[in-house]
């Protein structure tokens, strides 16, 4: 299957040099040669906002559209175009982050800021190098090891699909529990592209055999399996379950029991792409420390927005730290100070559909009610982080 | 000698609303709760002498009737679930068995004093709406020993307020069909909820308004007033009072459950039920009052209420013990002591029924009063930091 990248700069030849059966459409013919020495990808000189070039080069049966120039309208005709011809995957580097909605409108599900997400890596990198006191000024990454329990052959294009999202941005490596049947060469050169690295711990049955089997045992299977592996990882990826009226009244959502036994952060994947807008919700309980610090971290990888819902009176020092935190890591905060009821404001900003990931604490004494927090884990319409 | 007075229900109302809003300012001076000025002016009204026309008594019987069932609805209110969720089931089965051994000494102990069940139910009581003040202010709300208090508490008013609603109409109507009634109560109070949930989770845009303090039309309150009456119609099939408490209760509950932390609407219903509807309910009780039969027998009967009534609750409490230093156990068990609204509420249940007797009655709102003042003082003695 074809990957058409357009824009043959460093990034460009980088991604084309990791991806097998690609096109690389650069306008500019003095990096010909340059592009010619990359084994196995085919070079194109043209226009790639041009429609008859696309069409001529496959565009109808690309698996992949990737547009990396640093000139945003190319990067918008060209994906306006590839979305046209129904791409499965496109992905835009966007130069300018106030050119997102025209992106955002197009419907095209994976943005990229590099201006953003570069300048916060080298943020981070003169913070850590400034000796002394460096590590207490550092935003660190929001996880360094994470996990994806493989339940399906699905959790490829979903739950794993946004593990890589994470992983690349936080610098983190990636462990799926997978069962032999599932495409483990798909997982590896997804992987790969993204830069990931990756570490399959291989069970004999279909994770999702097991779950069953285990279903009234009192603790997590997954976990056993992963004390049995010694894998500790501190935040688990899992797919979304769509659990019906039964399911429910009987408490059998193999998500929520992951949660309520595991120890870390775990994040139940829906949006499948990179994360532009996150929203934090706070309330009195302890765990809003960690919430704050958990969503500051994935905006500032991900050169995300964060907006903090407060749903109740909070101290004072948790927003003040929460906003020197991001202050740091130059992530654009939006306060908003809940009126009303939290309930209600809570499922309202959740479902509002503004937001690619929402963090939430999974158990506390604030004025987040358990039931809520299991309502926003099996509904929300975007992915959602739980934080203990 | 008593002179009778004979007024409109619109003076007595004006006399009210001017106590009603002196009381609290004297009782905070004086460090009592609100309630005890309420009812000890209502006293000084019955001893003055003030009658009521007949249509006149109609209004203030009713407004004191409907702030008995308002009362409940707040009692209900106050109910927080969460504290259960987040602590999990150790502390809800340890609160239940407090309570179930709390129900077996107060039944032994009527028992042998010749007493009826229905008085060893309303010594089973707590007080929420002191106990959640007490510790807030003693800053142990968060705690783990704070918490099994108030879960205590929720317990011992919840079962309280069921087994009296059974109690009282199996006593008034013997095992008939309307005992389903209770069942019914509590099929459309999970009925309720769950379609509260889906509401809630459907058309949160359409609800967020009626909580906003800027709403003109004071959409939430309506919503809570039709919701408790729902609760209250219902429960007046069978003609019990008892039952009408506890629908207005679960429809509190259900408020609590539904909207936690809706703290606009949550103070706009306080204001109603606490600012107006509540103190006519206590003042009626002080002016019913029988100070008669208080020193014909009743006052006797206070020490022997005050011994039960701290044992019921200190004994169990030693129960505490598996996760607490004694000291704590017995403070715990003496915050349990304070009795105030419920137990009035339950007595004046008892009285319209004929289940206890004015003299009877009128120790029960003494005893309120001794022990809404002298618990929670002693039990803020006991954490106070040296």
């Amino acid at each position: 299957m074809k990957k058409i990248i357009i824009g043959g700069g460093r990034a460009g030849r980088d991604l084309a040099a990791q991806l097998p059966e690609s096109i690389i459409i650069e306008i500019n013919t003095e990096k010909r040669e340059k592009l010619l020495g990359l084994a196995g990808v085919e070079v194109i000189i043209g226009d790639g906002s041009d429609e008859e070039l696309l069409k001529r080069v496959g565009l109808d049966d690309a698996e992949a559209f990737i547009s990396l120039t640093g000139n945003d309208d190319v990067n918008y005709r060209a994906a306006a175009i590839a979305k046209k011809y129904g791409v499965p995957k496109i992905i835009v580097r966007v130069e300018d982050p106030e050119d997102r909605e025209r992106f955002q409108k197009l419907g095209i599900e994976s943005i990229m800021f590099p201006t953003k997400i570069v300048a916060n890596l080298i943020s981070d990198m003169m913070r850590s190098g400034f000796g002394a006191g460096a590590e207490a000024t550092e935003i660190r990454t929001p996880f360094e090891k994470i996990l994806v329990p493989i339940i399906s052959n699905d959790t490829v294009d979903k739950a794993f699909k946004e593990a890589l999202f994470v992983a690349s941005v936080a610098r983190a490596e990636v462990t799926a529990v997978s069962s032999m049947e599932i495409g483990r060469q798909e997982m590896e050169s997804r992987a790969m592209e993204m830069g990931v690295p990756l570490k399959i711990l291989s069970e004999e049955e279909k994770l999702m055999d097991i779950i069953k089997k285990h279903l009234h045992y009192p603790g997590c299977i997954i976990l056993d399996i992963l004390k049995e592996h010694l894998y500790y990882p501190d935040c688990i990826i899992i797919d979304h379950e769509e659990l019906g009226i039964l399911d429910k009244l009987f408490n059998r959502s193999v998500v929520l029991k992951l949660i309520k036994c595991a120890s870390c952060p775990v994040l139940v994947a829906r949006t499948f792409r990179y994360y532009e807008r996150v929203l934090a919700l706070l309330d009195s309980s302890d765990v809003s420390a960690s919430v704050g610090r958990h969503a500051v971290q994935i905006a500032h990888s991900c050169g995300a927005e964060l907006h903090l819902l407060i749903l109740e009176i909070v101290p004072g020092e948790l927003i003040d730290g929460i906003k020197k935190m991001g202050e740091k890591g130059n992530v654009r905060i939006i306060e908003n100070w809940m009126e009303g009821n939290p309930m209600i404001e809570a499922v309202k900003e959740v479902k509002s559909g503004n937001y690619e990931l929402a963090v939430i604490p999974w158990s506390g004494t604030g004025v987040i009610r358990s039931d809520l927090i299991r309502k926003i884990v099996n509904d929300a319409p975007c992915s959602v982080l739980t934080v203990v | 000698m008593i002179m009778t007075i004979t007024i409109s229900p619109y003076i007595l109302l004006l006399a009210i609303a001017g106590f009603a809003f002196i009381i609290p300012i004297l009782s905070g001076r004086i460090g009592v709760p609100a309630v005890v000025g309420e009812i000890i002016c209502g006293i000084l009204f019955g001893l003055l002498g003030f009658s009521l026309e007949a249509e006149g008594r109609i209004v203030i019987d009713f407004l004191a009737s409907f702030g008995l069932i308002f009362l409940m609805f707040l009692v209900g209110l106050e109910i927080d679930f969460s504290k259960v969720e987040v602590h999990g089931a150790k502390l809800f089965i340890l609160g239940t068995f407090i309570f179930i051994i709390t129900l077996g000494i107060s039944i032994f102990l009527t028992t042998k004093l010749g007493f009826g069940l229905y008085l060893a139910l309303v010594l089973s009581t707590s007080a929420v709406g002191l106990t959640v003040p007490t510790i807030r202010e003693l800053g142990l709300l968060k705690s783990d020993f704070g918490q099994t208090i108030l879960i205590s508490a929720f317990i011992a008013d919840f079962a309280t307020v069921l087994l009296v609603t059974v109690y009282t109409l199996h006593f008034k109507k013997g095992v008939t069909w309307e005992m389903f009634l209770i069942a019914l109560v509590f099929i459309l109070f999970f009925m309720v909820y769950y379609v509260g949930k889906l509401v809630i989770w459907h058309y949160p845009e359409r609800l967020s308004a009626w909580f906003k303090s800027d709403q003109p039309t004071e959409m939430g309150v309506r919503a809570a007033f039709a919701l408790l009456l729902v609760f209250v119609a219902l429960s007046e099939i069978a003609d019990i009072k008892a039952i009408a408490i506890l629908g207005a209760f679960l429809a509190g509950v259900m408020l609590s459950l539904l909207f936690r932390g809706g703290t606009v609407l949550e103070q706009k219903l306080y204001g109603i039920g606490y600012g107006f509807l509540i103190p006519i309910f206590f003042i009626s009780v002080g002016m019913q009052f029988d100070l008669g039969a208080l020193a014909r027998g009743g006052i006797y009967l206070v020490p022997m209420l005050l011994l039960i009534a701290l044992v019921v609750k200190i004994a169990p409490s030693l129960l505490f013990l598996i996760r607490h230093s004694l000291k704590d156990s017995i403070s715990a068990g003496v915050l349990l002591s304070s009795r105030l609204s419920l137990i009035i509420a339950m007595a004046a249940v008892g009285l319209e029924l004929g289940l206890v007797d004015t003299a009877m009655e009128s120790a029960i709102i003494v005893l309120a009063l001794i022990t809404s003042i002298s618990c929670p003082t002693i039990f803020k003695k006991m954490h106070q930091k040296e």
